[in-house]
C-alpha cells in the first residue's frame, strides 16, 4: 500500500474518530428505548383494573403505588399577564387540580430564586442570551428545590394528573427520539434533575443558530443527551427511586385518556427555527445531501491522493535519472514530463556546444552524443565482441546510451520501457555506419 | 451497441423490481399493521430475491461472451498447465483452494446480504421512489470512489469527471428537494394549521428507511471491488460467475432461513393465497430481477467497471419517468425539478461516452 494512502487512511480515521467520540451522545438518541421505562397502562388508568375482576396479570402493589411526587404544579410565563390562547389552559389544570398547590414562576421570581437559594449559577443564569434559556433552567431548578409538575403554559390539563405522581421523576417522549422538557415530574433533589443542574453550565456555548443554541444549551436536546447519559450511569438501575419514567406519545395527547391537551405553542421560534422544522418536509433531500456531502469530501481527497502519487512519482524520477523506471504506478503524466524533461536535456546540451563552436548547427545530433562519450572502446581478446571499459564512476545518460546495454554495472540504468528503446536504436545504427566491426557478429 | 442496449436492460429490469417490490410491501402495510409481520414479510422477500440468483446460474449460458479471444493454440496451452497443476500435490491444492474460495463467496454473501436487506426494509416503510433514489446516489458513490482508490477503474480525467460527477450529483439533490414541494402540491403531504408542522405520521419512517438503505448500498462498494478483483478475471466466464452468484444466494438463504418462523400462520394465509401478492413478487423477479442481474452480469465482464456504475443515475432518471406515468396522483412539475432532471441526465450522458471503453481479456 503506498505511503500516500496509508496516511490519507490515517487521517481519516482519526477524523472519525474524534467524530464519533465528540457526537456519541446525540448517536445514542437514535436508540429509541424509551419503552422499557413507560408508564404502563395499569400505572396511568389502575381504575380500570381495580374495577375489572380479572387482575391475575397485575400485582395489586402495581394498582395501589404511593404518590412519591408532591402535589405542586408549575408554570412560568415573562409576567403574570398570560397570553389569551393560554389561559383556557391554564385554569384548567388549576380547575382540575383544587387540592394541588399551583406557582405561576415570571422573570423576576425567577431571578430572585436564583439568586437566594442557587448563586453559584446566577452567573450562566444572567449570561443566557435568550430568554426561554432562562426559561427552561429555571423549571429544572424548581424541581429539585421543590418537588412538582412543571407544564408548560401551551399544555392544558385534560385530566388528573395523579397517577404521574407514582414515580420518583417522568419526563415525556419526544418525536423522532430522546425527552422533552416541556411536562416534568420529580421528588425534590432527584438525582437526575441534579445532573442537569450540574450540566447547565456545561453546556451553555453558542452555536451561532439560535435555534440549535436554544435546544442544545438547555431545551429538548439538552435533557435528552443528559437522560441518555444518566440512564448510562452504573447504578440507573440498582435503586428503583432513580428510574426515570417516560410519557409516551399516546398517553401524552390526542386521545381522550391523554393527560394534556395542546394548544398553539413555540412562542420563542425565530426565523431559523422554521427553517430548521421546514427541513422536515425535505427529509429526502436532507439525507441525499448528506450523502453527496460526504462523497464530495472524499472524492476530493481521492484526487490529492492522486496528485500526491504523480507528484512522489516525478520525484522519484528526478532523483533516479531519467532512464530509470518510475515502477508500475507512474501515471501517464509523469511519463510525459520524463519525455519532455530528455527532450529538453537533450536541447539544451546541443545548444551548449553550438555556443561554444564544437559542432557546426548541422551536425548530427548523434555526432554530438559520440564525441562526447567518455566510454573507450576496447578489443577483446577473443575479438568476437567488444568489450567497454568505463572511465567514470557515474556515467551520464549519454554515455549509458552509448555503452553495452548488456553490461551488468550499467543495468540498473537502463529503460525498460518500450518507447525508450528509440535512442539506442538509433545510436547503434549510427555505431554500425561508423564502426561496422562492433556490432558485425559474422566475423 | 449490445453493451447499451443491456444498459437499459439493467435500468429497466430495477424500475420494474422495486415498483413491484413497492407494491406487494404497501399491500402488506395495508393489511396488517403489526411489525413483527412486517419483518417476517422483509426477511420473506429478501430470501425470495436471493432465490431467483439460483436462476442466474442457468440463464447466464444464453449470455455471449466477447471480452475473452479463445484462440484454439492458447486454450491448448491452458489446459497443459491446468492439468499440470493438477498433478502438483493434488490434495493439498485441493482442500486450501476450497477453503480460500468458501471464504471469498462468504463474504461477499455477507456484504449482498446487507445491502439487499436493507433495500427490502426501506421499502416497507418508504416510498419506493425515495428507496432507488438514496440506494442509487448510495452505491453510485462508494462504487465510483472504491473503484479509483483500489486501481480498479482508470486514474484518467479523473477531476473533469469529479465536476460532472458533482454536477449530477447536484441534480440529484434537486430532485430530491423538489418531490416534497410537489408532493405538497399534489396534495400528499399538508401542513398542520394549528402547530405549522408537517402533518406526516410517516415523515420519521421516511428519515429511517433513506438512512437504512442509503447506509447499507454502502457495503456494494466493497462488494463491486471485491468481485471484479476475485471473480471477473479471465478464467471467470459466465457460467463460472452465474456459479458463483448461486453460491452467493445459496449462503444468504441458508442464513435467512432461521427468520422464518417468526412469520404467524394467519397472516401468512391471509396475505400468500391472494394473487394480489404472488403476481408482483413473481412479475418483480422475471420481469426485473434477472434481466437486472444478467445485464450486470454481462456490462461488468463486456465493459469497464466503471460505466456500471452510470446505470445507477440512469435508474434515478427512469424512476422519476416511471412514477410520473404509473402515479395518477403525481401531476406536478416544477421548474427545479425539471433543471435537477436535466442536470442528471447530461452527467449520465458525459459520464457514459466518457467511460464506454469494452473489456478484453487477453
Amino acid at each position: 500500500m503506498k505511503k500516500e494512502l496509508v496516511y490519507l487512511l490515517l487521517a481519516n480515521i482519526s477524523v472519525l474518530t474524534i467524530v464519533l467520540y465528540t457526537t456519541f451522545d446525540l448517536l445514542t438518541l437514535a436508540v429509541d428505548d424509551t419503552f422499557k421505562d413507560a408508564f404502563t397502562d395499569h400505572e396511568l388508568n389502575p381504575e380500570h383494573y381495580n374495577t375489572n375482576t380479572d387482575t391475575s396479570n397485575v400485582n395489586s402493589t402495581a394498582l395501589n403505588k404511593p404518590q412519591l411526587i408532591p402535589k405542586i404544579i408549575h408554570q412560568t410565563y415573562k409576567t403574570e399577564e398570560i397570553p389569551e390562547h393560554w389561559k383556557e389552559g391554564q385554569q384548567r389544570c388549576i380547575d382540575l387540580h383544587p387540592d394541588y398547590e399551583y406557582i405561576l414562576w415570571t422573570d423576576e421570581m425567577a431571578l430572585q430564586f436564583i439568586k437566594n437559594e442557587y448563586p453559584w449559577f446566577l452567573e450562566t443564569f444572567k449570561s443566557y442570551k435568550y430568554p426561554i434559556e432562562r426559561a427552561d433552567a429555571i423549571r429544572y431548578f424548581v424541581l429539585v428545590h421543590y418537588g412538582g409538575v412543571y407544564i408548560d403554559l401551551d399544555d392544558g390539563c385534560n385530566r388528573r394528573l395523579d397517577p404521574l405522581l407514582t414515580a420518583p421523576a417522568f419526563v415525556r417522549k419526544t418525536s423522532p427520539t430522546g425527552v422533552s422538557n416541556d411536562v416534568m415530574g420529580s421528588v425534590p433533589r432527584h438525582p437526575f434533575f441534579l445532573k442537569v443542574l450540574n450540566s447547565l453550565k456545561k453546556y451553555n456555548r453558542n452555536w451561532f443558530v439560535p435555534y440549535i443554541t436554544i435546544m442544545s444549551s438547555t431545551g429538548p436536546l439538552f435533557i435528552s443527551i443528559i437522560w441518555k447519559q444518566y440512564k448510562r450511569s452504573v447504578n440507573y438501575d440498582a435503586n428503583e427511586n432513580n428510574i426515570v419514567k417516560i410519557i409516551q406519545p399516546a398517553d401524552y395527547k390526542g386521545h381522550t385518556y391523554s393527560f394534556f391537551k395542546i394548544s398553539k405553542g413555540s412562542s420563542w421560534h425565530l426565523d431559523d427555527a422554521v427553517f430548521v422544522k421546514s427541513l422536515a418536509s425535505h427529509i429526502l433531500a436532507c439525507v441525499a445531501a448528506g450523502f453527496i456531502f460526504a462523497f464530495g469530501v472524499l472524492y476530493c481527497e481521492y484526487l490529492f491522493y492522486c496528485w500526491l502519487c504523480s507528484r512522489s512519482n516525478s520525484q522519484k524520477d528526478l532523483e533516479n535519472g531519467p532512464g530509470s523506471n518510475s515502477g508500475s504506478g507512474s501515471s501517464p503524466s509523469s511519463r510525459f514530463f520524463l519525455v519532455r524533461w530528455f527532450r529538453k536535456f537533450c536541447n539544451l546540451i546541443s545548444d551548449h556546444f553550438q555556443q561554444s563552436g564544437l559542432i557546426s548547427k548541422d551536425d548530427d545530433y548523434h555526432k554530438i552524443i559520440n564525441k562526447n562519450t567518455n566510454v573507450e572502446l576496447e578489443e577483446s581478446p577473443k575479438k568476437q565482441s567488444p568489450q567497454k571499459k568505463i572511465t567514470s564512476t557515474k556515467p551520464t545518460t549519454n554515455n549509458v546510451a552509448n555503452s553495452n546495454i548488456n553490461d551488468p554495472n550499467l543495468k540498473k540504468y537502463k529503460r525498460l520501457r518500450k518507447d525508450s528503446n528509440l535512442p539506442y536504436l538509433n545510436l547503434l545504427a549510427d555505431l554500425e555506419k561508423n564502426h561496422p566491426e562492433l556490432t558485425d557478429l559474422s566475423k | 451497441m449490445t453493451v447499451r442496449l443491456y444498459w437499459f436492460t439493467a435500468v429497466m429490469g430495477y424500475v420494474v423490481q422495486t415498483k413491484f417490490l413497492s407494491h406487494v410491501q404497501s399491500l402488506n402495510t395495508n393489511k396488517n399493521n403489526d411489525n413483527s409481520t412486517s419483518d417476517s414479510i422483509t426477511v420473506y422477500l429478501t430470501f425470495i430475491y436471493f432465490a431467483s440468483w439460483l436462476l442466474i446460474f442457468p440463464l447466464s449460458k444464453l449470455l455471449k461472451d466477447n471480452s475473452t479471444s479463445s484462440l484454439p493454440i492458447s486454450n491448448q496451452i491452458e489446459n497443459r498447465i491446468n492439468s499440470e497443476n493438477l498433478n502438483l500435490n493434488h490434495k493439498q491444492l485441493f482442500s486450501y483452494s476450497y477453503f480460500k474460495y468458501f471464504v471469498k463467496i462468504f463474504t461477499l454473501a455477507i456484504l449482498a446480504l446487507v445491502t439487499v436487506l436493507s433495500y427490502h426494509t426501506a421499502l416497507a416503510i418508504t416510498p419506493a421512489f425515495d428507496v432507488a433514489l438514496i440506494q442509487n446516489t448510495s452505491k453510485f458513490e462508494i462504487t465510483i470512489l472504491l473503484f479509483g482508490i483500489c486501481g480498479i477503474a482508470k486514474r484518467k480525467n479523473i477531476f473533469r469527471n469529479y465536476v460532472i460527477i458533482m454536477f449530477g450529483l447536484l441534480g440529484v439533490l434537486l430532485i430530491a428537494y423538489t418531490k416534497a414541494t410537489c408532493d405538497f402540491l399534489s396534495g400528499k403531504l399538508t401542513i398542520n394549521q394549528e402547530t405549522g408542522e408537517l402533518n406526516d405520521p410517516f415523515l420519521f419512517d421516511r428519515l429511517k428507511g433513506a438512512l437504512i438503505c442509503g447506509l447499507g448500498a454502502l457495503t456494494t462498494g466493497p462488494f463491486a471491488v471485491l468481485y471484479n478483483r476475485w471473480f471477473n478475471t479471465e478464467k471467470d466466464s459466465f457460467v463460472k460467475q452465474g456459479n458463483h452468484l448461486l453460491l452467493i444466494g445459496i449462503i444468504n438463504m441458508i442464513l435467512l432461513s432461521p427468520f422464518f418462523p417468526t412469520v404467524s400462520s394467519s397472516s401468512v394465509s391471509l396475505l400468500y393465497s391472494g394473487k394480489e401478492f404472488w403476481l408482483p413478487v413473481l412479475s418483480s423477479i422475471a420481469l426485473g430481477t434477472l434481466p437486472h442481474l444478467l445485464s450486470l452480469l454481462y456490462l461488468n465482464r463486456n465493459a469497464i467497471p466503471e460505466y456500471l456504475t452510470t446505470t445507477n443515475l440512469g435508474i434515478i432518471i427512469t424512476m422519476g419517468l416511471a412514477e410520473w406515468i404509473c402515479e395518477p396522483t403525481q401531476t406536478f412539475i416544477v421548474r427545479w425539478e425539471v433543471i435537477g432532471y436535466l442536470l442528471l441526465s447530461v452527467a449520465c450522458v458525459i459520464l457514459s461516452i466518457s467511460f464506454y471503453d469494452t473489456r478484453h481479456f487477453h
